[in-house]
């Protein structure tokens, strides 16, 4: 449903990126804020912005083009909204915009995520977590729409909504809608997207660590430094046994740490088979402390 | 879909209460100054008060309200902004708001041109209808002219803040007969309303002229607005 290849932005984060994807419906998370690029990411893909370079298919054609643009629904941030309509007169411009004929009525719409009450509101007098409950709503219940593109959905959403919308969203998907969410939390990410995007400056440090206990820390270190899966691999002192004395004069302990938990795996076996380390214990780490050395 | 898209600027117009007291008080202004031109019995008096207070003050600041009200106080592409969340194309957009800019401004404009004729009406005047019609023609080219101008100013700045910098350029190069006046609608709808005329041109020339002006300004707030 939405596809990327080789984009960078004109501005803003992704300026310098190529970026290259391919989504069909679900729930895509896109790890990243402001300064990463998410929304020049966003606007690229609802047709607000051209890419500087790359090629951008939403729906299997441009998305400039008049009918896909109807079917992509943006919530931004900062949600724009005609100030001086109510919010049920809101939703009926949307939905004489997009073409949408069957829209159910809005006090109906608005109780998808339990905001009814603000139906005869002016969108003047609303919040910004009001305002974002009602584009929210928008782009959830129009028919038409295929693709929603939504700014850090945790942030700055009326209460009501907040506890709504996940499952909401989660609907959505299962309905054959792309729904693409920016955050810069790694948890909301976790919680919300079936699959994840990391912009270039959101990658985190480590994603998986392997902390090995061995009688050859030396060897093992420098077989693993060889493996490009690893981001970086570092040597601790050596566990003391529990009468406090040491183990043992040769025992080290080495930590490997890669952003794939599976090629960590893979790289560190390859490793210890290389070097021919006597390997005393090997498991995942989430200790801190670890003095790195470079690859 | 293009009345759809209407709804946006026009409800904007209609319920802002500054927009109304400012196209209420330039009404007032121009009425009134029509109504002391006619109290002092001057025999050309509609030819003062339609060159003078009418095409000089009025027409410019009404459009300036009329524009102000239909956008807020932002820029074009903010302004559109919420259509084209929804979905539509934002040249379209910006086609449509640019519309109603002109088309009510013309309206406004004539609706108070021709009051202005009949109010301010001397003995020496051309007959009262005649001269209604006219001040009514002039008026809406006068007025359609000053739309297109502020909604091409709005395409500048994050607020819209060049529709105030249009007014100020076209106030300052229109005060004019020179040549540099040919670009704006101050200089040719005062020699519609009977002033004098820019660089010596004809009546018909400014009516062209305006129509130009219409086109070429709405053209390019259209264009920016992408």
């Amino acid at each position: 449903m939405i596809s990327l290849e080789g984009v960078a932005s004109r501005r803003g984060g992704l300026a310098r990126a190529s970026l290259s994807l391919d989504w069909d419906a679900g729930m895509h998370a896109v790890v990243g804020g402001t300064p990463d690029g998410a929304p020049e990411l966003l606007a690229i893909l609802a047709g607000l912005e051209r890419p500087r370079t790359g090629s951008v298919r939403v729906l299997d054609g441009d998305p400039h083009d008049v009918q896909v643009r109807r079917a992509i629904a943006l919530v931004p941030a900062t949600p724009a909204l005609p100030e001086r309509m109510s919010v049920r007169e809101t939703l009926e411009l949307a939905a004489a915009i997009r073409g949408d004929a069957a829209t159910p009525p809005a006090h109906e719409r608005l109780a998808t995520l339990g905001v009814e009450a603000l139906a005869d509101r002016r969108v003047l007098g609303l919040s910004l977590e009001e305002a974002r409950a009602v584009a929210l709503v928008e782009a959830l219940t129009a028919p038409g729409v295929r693709v929603i593109l939504v700014e850090e959905p945790r942030v700055a959403v009326d209460p009501r909504a907040a506890v709504l919308l996940p499952e909401r969203l989660r609907a959505r998907a299962a309905a054959g809608c792309a729904v693409v969410m920016t955050t810069p939390s790694m948890r909301d990410a976790a919680t919300l997207g079936d699959d994840h995007l990391f912009l270039t400056a959101a990658r985190p440090p480590a994603m998986a660590r392997m902390r090995i206990v061995t009688r050859d820390p030396v060897a093992l270190v420098s077989a693993i430094a060889r493996e490009p899966a690893v981001e970086g691999v570092s040597r601790q002192d050596a566990p003391r046994s529990g009468n406090g004395g040491a183990t043992a004069g040769a025992l080290g302990v080495v930590v490997a740490r890669g952003p794939d938990a599976s090629a960590l795996a893979d790289a560190v076996g390859r490793a210890v088979v290389a070097s021919g380390a006597d390997v005393v214990e090997m498991r995942q780490d989430f200790s801190p402390g670890a003095r790195d050395v470079a690859p | 879909m293009n009345i759809v898209l209407a709804r946006v600027p026009v409800s904007r117009l209609l319920r802002t209460p500054r927009a109304w007291v400012m196209i209420g008080a330039w009404t007032v202004l121009a009425v009134g100054f029509a109504a002391a031109a006619r109290a002092q019995g001057a025999s050309h008096g509609a030819d003062h008060a339609l060159v003078g207070a009418f095409g000089a003050l009025v027409v410019p600041l009404l459009c300036y309200a009329i524009a102000g009200g239909a956008l807020g106080a932002t820029s074009l592409s903010a302004a559109d902004a919420p259509a084209v969340a929804f979905g539509a194309t934002p040249p379209r957009a910006a086609a449509v708001t640019v519309a109603v800019v002109v088309g009510v401004s013309a309206a406004a404009c004539a609706v108070l041109g021709a009051a202005v004729a009949i109010v301010a009406h001397g003995s020496s005047d051309p007959p009262v209808a005649r001269d209604a019609i006219a001040s009514a023609y002039a008026g809406a080219l006068g007025g359609a002219a000053y739309g297109s101008l502020f909604a091409l100013g709005s395409t500048f700045g994050r607020r819209g803040g060049g529709r105030t910098v249009a007014l100020v350029a076209d106030w300052l190069l229109g005060a004019n007969a020179t040549a540099v006046a040919f670009v704006t609608p101050r200089a040719h709808l005062r020699n519609l309303l009977g002033g004098t005329p820019p660089a010596g041109l004809g009546e018909r020339v400014s009516a062209i002229a305006l129509v130009l002006l219409v086109v070429l300004f709405a053209t390019l707030a259209v264009r920016r607005a992408r």
